[in-house]
């Protein structure tokens, strides 16, 4: 390293070029804590953020058991001349579902990209995928639900089944101390804070969703 | 300067991301009769961007601050959902901002690329934790590739 350089500042940088010796040095320290970060994600030791809005995406579950569930409406805005406006005049009526603790077992989470899908997978094996604070607002819900302690038509403001999670005051609202959902399909346009534990991560382009 | 060495530069631009870093300003408006007989001031224009160009590391900071933008456009949550669910969702954007903010320091500030780009890099991989794993991996891999194309640029003139 030429440190004199730092020492004059005024000058003028010369030229330079990059050394491949360094270069290779600097990539091979962080593909290897790469690697080692997609590897304990893969085996559900880390936890991985999502935070996505604006796409559609679809999230779909073989089986979704949570503790501390909440439902109340919502009204979304795209932003203004948004392409995905269509007939909706840029306003799309939306469920919020909010699930402080949840374990889903085969997880698929895919976005359509004009064709082309990027599908994640994970929670397949024998470990389900675990979340925190998982937030998403959909337009479709489908599946077999059971909920547990169920208090319906609640003002969306007092909700407290998920911690830090409300409505607007004056919106029905109704929350559960457990749900369970069997052959979950969901239809979402935003999903926030949704701290996932993927073991068994697979991440691919294809050309079908899920 | 010929126009064989101003157009014909060893960097090849075709599988680089889009994205026109701001000092194009000084490259004048191509034309096809300037094309065909460059005046004066186009090649010292050129010369100068070039000279620019070749006295940082460009690339890096290209590559870095374009992978932080691709983060960043894969996060895209709407700030009053991010607020609302508190400090775990701010990080989402953290990451990906520190990457472009290294990745222009770079460029503008080339004497300091030691540390910019190793944050780059440290934040290209925090991202595939906060940011959807990493842009979906694209701009954890373009972060790591521009911060160590900058933490290995040296200029040409050896102490020893």
């Amino acid at each position: 390293m030429p440190y004199e350089e730092v020492s004059d500042p005024s000058s003028p940088m010369p030229h330079g070029k990059v050394r491949w010796r360094r270069f290779t040095a600097m990539m091979v320290a962080a593909g290897a804590v790469a690697g080692t970060l997609v590897a304990l994600t893969a085996q559900g030791v880390l936890a991985a953020q999502f935070s996505l809005s604006g796409m559609p995406f679809t999230v779909t579950a073989t089986r979704l058991d949570g503790t501390g569930f909440e439902q109340f409406a919502t009204l979304d805005h795209m932003a203004p001349g948004s392409p995905n406006e269509g007939s909706t005049g840029g306003q799309l009526v939306l469920v919020v579902s909010a699930i402080d603790r949840a374990t889903l077992t085969n997880l698929c989470q895919s976005i359509d990209l004009g064709g082309e899908h990027l599908k994640i997978t994970a929670g397949t094996g024998n470990t389900p995928v675990t979340a925190r604070t998982m937030v998403v607002d959909s337009d479709l819900i489908t599946g077999d639900a059971s909920f547990d302690h169920i208090d319906i038509g609640q003002d969306a403001s007092t909700l407290k089944a998920v911690p830090g999670v409300t409505g607007n005051i004056g919106v029905f609202g109704q929350q559960a101390r457990t749900v369970t959902i069997k052959n979950l399909r969901q239809n979402n346009f935003a999903t926030t804070a949704a701290q996932f534990t993927l073991p068994g991560l697979h991440l691919s382009f294809t050309s079908d969703g899920c | 300067m010929t126009v064989l060495n101003a157009d014909g530069s060893d960097e090849t631009t075709a599988d680089r991301p889009p994205v026109t870093p701001a000092p194009t300003a000084d490259r004048p408006p191509v034309t096809p009769a300037s094309t065909a007989a460059p005046t004066a001031a186009t090649g010292r224009a050129r010369h100068g961007w070039r000279t620019w160009r070749r006295s940082r590391p460009f690339w890096g900071g290209l590559l870095l601050t374009a992978a932080g933008v691709e983060i960043l456009g894969s996060v895209r949550a709407p700030l009053p959902v991010v607020l609302h669910v508190g400090p775990l969702g701010l990080a989402a954007y953290l990451a990906p901002t520190v990457m472009v903010v290294c990745g222009l320091l770079v460029w503008f500030n080339p004497r300091q690329r030691m540390f910019y780009s190793i944050v780059g890099v440290l934040m290209a991989l925090a991202s595939w934790l906060t940011s959807n794993l990493g842009g979906f991996f694209v701009g954890l891999l373009l972060g790591m590739i521009g911060g160590s194309l900058a933490f290995a640029w040296t200029p040409s003139r050896h102490p020893r």
